[in-house]
């Protein structure tokens, strides 16, 4: 027993012994896996890429259909639900996750790290990039989370329920995010992004541009629920000192280039060649035909033409009727849609182009917004010439014809104001064909322009017109503050025509 | 490791006390070429250096660590009365300093009451026990699931297409998306329960019965949000889930001599599960889903409640029909619509012995609770299901329905038709709770016909005995109405909280035949 008990005795000691040595033994849950201060440089442009992402894809796609540049190909089946006007819930997952949990996500990394390092560029091109992520989602879906968003952390309230906030609100927010951004920017600092900034590469006076550029989209949009405000916002760009011109070239665009290499190519052209059916997008007689009635080059660019030369677009949302699909044009090359043509990969994802700056300019001319600078019809004529340079148009005589001798190539200058914006926002429309689709369908909610847009043939709701993103089955079923589900067709704030 | 053993006079005493040591280790490597951001340059030559782009390769290196102390003492009295107490306490490298240590006891006993009866009375009861016991057990949590995220390498993706880093030879690196929790408990269970065990005329009935309450405290899951939160998931312990319920046994041998056996048995579980509450007293908890269907922990309902949207109906219960398009509308928010958890599972067979031959059949049934069927889905949206002939697929008028007027009231419908092909294949019009099915099932789980070949057979071998048996599994199922699609049992979510999802899971099988068994 004697023996027993001193065995005991040993024992109890070695455990004791151990327990003190397993201290370090059990230090060993650091997370190896993950990087945990990656600096704002390797963090700035994931955020841009994840933001070109889907507004070079869905937001692309959804807006091209709902623009009527672009509809679903007869044999094939991908994006019917675009030309029936009743989209799922489902379609909206990703791109509402993209822009909240990663770019949005990313882009407060990037704030506040700058911040702590009193990084002023960085931190100002995260509140611009901010804002136009915010403005995309609540154009797309109206109201949203926003003064709660991004939260879910314990040290920043762990909010996993955020509310949503009016859509009026949330406009106000952008456009303090553009104004802090304004401030913040340092044309003569040194401190400022380089090849990570996959934009401007860190050029702070086109970061500056994309600033009074982004609020007078931002302020433009709200010209029929309140011109006031619009006036107000517009007049402050004027009157800030340090206003220095907004975006107006080919050398300021806001974009990314995207290239032929396997994962860097356009989110449009990789999504559909990685589809089974590679071809599911055809043109839409809508845009084709009055493109055509006009001479518009632009026609052979943005889709691509048939053997005989000519470009043939077929009527939007006929999908049931397959004989229909021959003899039609595909997407063009220029637009990232065209998977046979390794070229189509390397086209750009446009924020914010120069033809877009130059229009929002025209407009804000017409309104009596904007008091400086060149005259509307000056502007007209420049934004398309820079449409027209971004698609390597050169033909003299074909330009000159357009301008001189089309319908929408000449701008009423002794017309009326209603005229006048109808022919701005129909030719901001023109531009965008496939490469700027959401801005365009955004625009044609706020303005009903172009007015010759018809009901899709396959459409689910009658004559009623799509005017809004459904909102994710994901904030649906797991956000407990979500306030409602909304048919497609309900209108947005700022949608008041 | 230590034990002792004492036996003093009637009592024996048993004790063990150990301390354990264990170390996990695991290093994930992977590399692929993707074909949705890469691909090849030379057409079926599959090599890493003929990759169109980058090769996307993974590592994931997981360490965990665990130091365990126990104890157990047993207790007998005569062989009569029975005690057993063990004590554990684990130290575990996956919890915070505050919470990586905790201990958990258990505690047993049992009387074998038959050993005081008359062996007249042991004739009738020639076996009873009564036991009890009450135990707990605490477990850890996975590595890093209390590390607040960090940073990895960006891919986006849409489904289809994807963009990966470096892009044009920058980098990027990416906020993950699950908020770890860095003050996560142990999880802990409580079990309780009483039992007893009968047999009767020397074991021709024997009978057992156990009623039980099992509590399951702080269970570490990954819960979905919104990713309006900038996080897609977050690591929590999950309140509290309780199950209460009984199992019974019962064997009865009906048939025992010259040669013939026959037995017939059965067992009998029913369960409730109830969610008693959550943490930050939250009435309600996402815990996972697919599609359009979610399933949800709510307090006062079963663990594992689906959650989703469904037809709307006006206060009388008339389904409420879009005046535009005839559709049926869906609620506005997602509702509460049954739970994957049964009521109640069966099992009962036959065991018949007959000199060399036996045949076994066993029966089993699941009943109650439901489950979500994508394959019912996807049959009606291509239209080859039964139930996608409604109304001949011809346009109709949904019985007892009504449509809003502007001023918002509910006028009968007696004109407007809904389509039933849009039903079935348009979005938004078939709420997913119509592809919920009801989850019953009675199954022929086996029969089998066996033969004990002759021993004669391998007198002069090296073979000691062999048997031959024909053999049929899940040879036939009835399933509730309404379920004409899947075998219930089939679960695309495997273990875990997305229990009751047949996301279009392969058809369960019906094996046939024969098996040969030697022994040497």
């Amino acid at each position: 027993m004697k023996y027993t008990k001193y065995k005991l005795i040993t024992f109890l000691a070695l455990g004791v012994l151990m327990l003190g040595g397993c201290k370090k033994f059990l230090d060993v849950n650091q997370n190896p896996n993950i990087a945990n201060d990656p600096g704002v440089e390797n963090v700035l442009p994931s955020a841009q890429i994840e933001i070109a992402h889907v507004l070079g894809n869905l937001f692309q796609v959804n807006g091209s259909f709902w623009s009527q540049y672009w509809t679903q190909y007869p044999l094939a089946n991908q994006y019917k639900q675009y030309d029936q006007y009743q989209p799922s819930t489902d379609n909206y997952n990703r791109p509402w996750n993209t822009l909240y949990d990663g770019a949005l996500s990313d882009l407060n990394y990037v704030y506040n790290t700058a911040k702590s390092k009193g990084n002023k560029n960085y931190m100002a091109i995260a509140r611009l990039m901010s804002a136009y992520t915010f403005q995309m989602a609540t154009d797309a879906w109206g109201d949203i989370p926003f003064s709660e968003a991004l939260k879910g952390l314990e040290e920043n309230g762990g909010i996993v329920a955020p509310k949503y906030d009016a859509q009026s609100l949330v406009y106000e927010g952008i456009l303090l995010q553009i104004d802090e951004a304004i401030a913040l920017i340092d044309v003569n600092s040194d401190a400022h992004p380089g090849a990570d900034d996959l934009i401007y590469g860190g050029d702070m006076n086109s970061w500056l541009a994309f600033a009074q550029t982004l609020k007078l989209r931002v302020a433009m949009r709200m010209s029929e629920v309140s011109p006031s405000r619009s006036a107000a916002v517009i007049a402050s760009i004027e009157a800030d000192p340090a206003f220095n011109g907004f975006i107006s070239s080919s050398a300021d665009e806001a974009l990314i280039k995207f290239t032929t290499a396997g994962g860097n190519e356009n989110p449009v052209f990789t999504e559909q060649s990685s589809l089974n059916t590679n071809r599911n997008i055809i043109a839409s007689k809508t845009c084709v035909d009055s493109m055509n009635a006009n001479s518009d080059p632009r026609v052979f660019v943005f889709y691509a033409p048939l053997a005989n030369g000519t470009v043939v677009g077929n009527i939007q949302g006929d999908y049931n009727n397959s004989t229909a699909a021959t003899g039609k044009s595909f997407g063009g090359t220029a637009v990232g849609i065209n998977p046979d043509d390794k070229n189509s990969a390397a086209a750009p994802v446009r924020f914010l182009s120069s033809y877009e700056s130059l229009l929002l300019q025209a407009e804000a001319r017409v309104r009596g917004w904007l008091t400086a600078g060149d005259d509307d019809s000056t502007l007209y004529s420049a934004a398309i010439d820079a449409s027209f340079d971004a698609y390597g148009i050169t033909d003299a005589t074909e330009i000159s014809y357009y301008k001189d001798s089309t319908y929408w190539g000449i701008y009423p200058v002794g017309g009326t104001n209603v005229d006048k914006i109808r022919h701005i926002i129909t030719q901001k429309w023109f531009s965008m064909c496939g490469n700027q689709g959401f801005e365009a369908w955004s625009e044609q909610r706020r303005t009903g322009y172009p007015d010759f847009l018809i009901t899709s043939v396959n459409s689910l709701i009658g004559t009623k017109k799509p005017a809004r993103f459904l909102y994710p089955t994901n904030e649906i079923n797991l956000n407990a503050n979500f306030p409602g589900t909304k048919t497609v067709d309900q209108r947005v704030w700022w949608d008041v025509n | 490791m230590l034990a002792l053993n004492y036996q003093i006079d009637k009592l024996g005493i048993n004790a063990v006390i150990g301390h354990s040591v264990s170390s996990r280790r695991s290093n994930f490597l992977s590399s692929d070429i993707d074909p949705n951001s890469n691909g090849l340059v030379i057409e079926n030559f599959y090599n890493f250096d003929n990759a169109t782009g980058k090769i996307k390769s993974q590592n994931y290196l997981t360490r965990s660590n665990k130091v365990g102390l126990y104890a157990t003492v047993n207790f007998d009295f005569n062989k009569i009365f029975f005690l057993e107490m063990t004590g554990r306490n684990d130290w575990s490298s996956t919890l915070d300093k505050a919470n990586r240590s905790y201990f958990y006891p258990s505690i047993s006993a049992s009387w074998l009451f038959s050993q005081h009866l008359s062996d007249a009375a042991k004739k009738v009861m020639n076996y009873g026990k009564l036991r009890a016991n009450v135990s707990s057990v605490g477990n850890d949590a996975g590595a890093y699931q209390n590390n607040n995220p960090g940073y990895i390498s960006t891919e986006v993706t849409s489904g289809f297409g994807t963009n990966i880093f470096p892009f044009n030879g920058v980098p990027g690196f990416t906020y993950q998306n699950r908020i770890g929790n860095q003050s996560l408990k142990p999880e802990r269970q409580l079990g309780k329960e009483i039992g007893v065990d009968l047999a009767f005329f020397e074991d021709r009935i024997s009978l057992d019965f156990t009623v039980y309450s099992n509590k399951t405290k702080d269970q570490i899951i990954s819960v979905p949000t919104p990713s309006s939160t900038g996080f897609s998931s977050r690591v929590i312990n999950a309140g509290t889930v309780v199950n209460k319920g009984f199992e019974a046994g019962l064997r009865f041998t009906p048939v025992k001599r010259k040669g013939i056996k026959w037995d017939v048995f059965g067992t009998y579980t029913r369960n409730k599960n109830e969610v008693l509450d959550l943490p930050n007293g939250v009435d309600q908890l996402v815990i996972g889903g697919f599609s359009n269907m979610s399933i949800v922990a709510a307090v006062g309902k079963p663990f594992g409640t689906f959650y989703a949207l469904d037809l709307m109906k006006d206060a009388e219960g008339h389904q409420v029909i879009d005046s535009t398009t005839g559709a049926p509308r869906s609620t506005v928010s997602p509702v509460y619509l049954g739970s994957y958890q049964p009521k109640f599972i069966a099992s009962w067979g036959s065991a018949f012995n007959y000199k060399g031959f036996n045949i076994n059949v066993l029966f089993d049934t699941k009943q109650g609770g439901y489950f979500f069927s994508r394959t019912k889905d996807i049959l009606e949206f291509v239209g080859t299901s039964a139930s996608s002939t409604l109304n001949n697929r011809e346009p109709f008028v949904w019985a007892n329905s009504v449509y809003e007027t502007s001023d918002g009231s509910f006028v009968e419908n007696n004109s407007i038709k809904t389509d039933v092909y849009s039903y079935y294949t348009v979005n938004g019009y078939k709420p997913s709770s119509q592809d919920l099915v009801k989850a019953g099932y009675i199954k022929l789980r086996e029969v089998s016909i066996g033969y004990k070949l002759p021993q004669k057979w391998f007198a002069k071998t090296f073979i000691g005995s062999g048997n031959f048996s024909l053999f049929g599994n899940n040879l036939w199922i009835w399933t509730n109405k309404g379920n004409d699609y899947v075998d219930p049992e089939v679960n695309s979510g495997g273990a875990g909280n997305e229990q009751g999802f047949d996301y279009s899971a392969r058809p369960s099988l019906r094996n046939y035949g024969f098996r040969l068994g030697l022994t040497f």
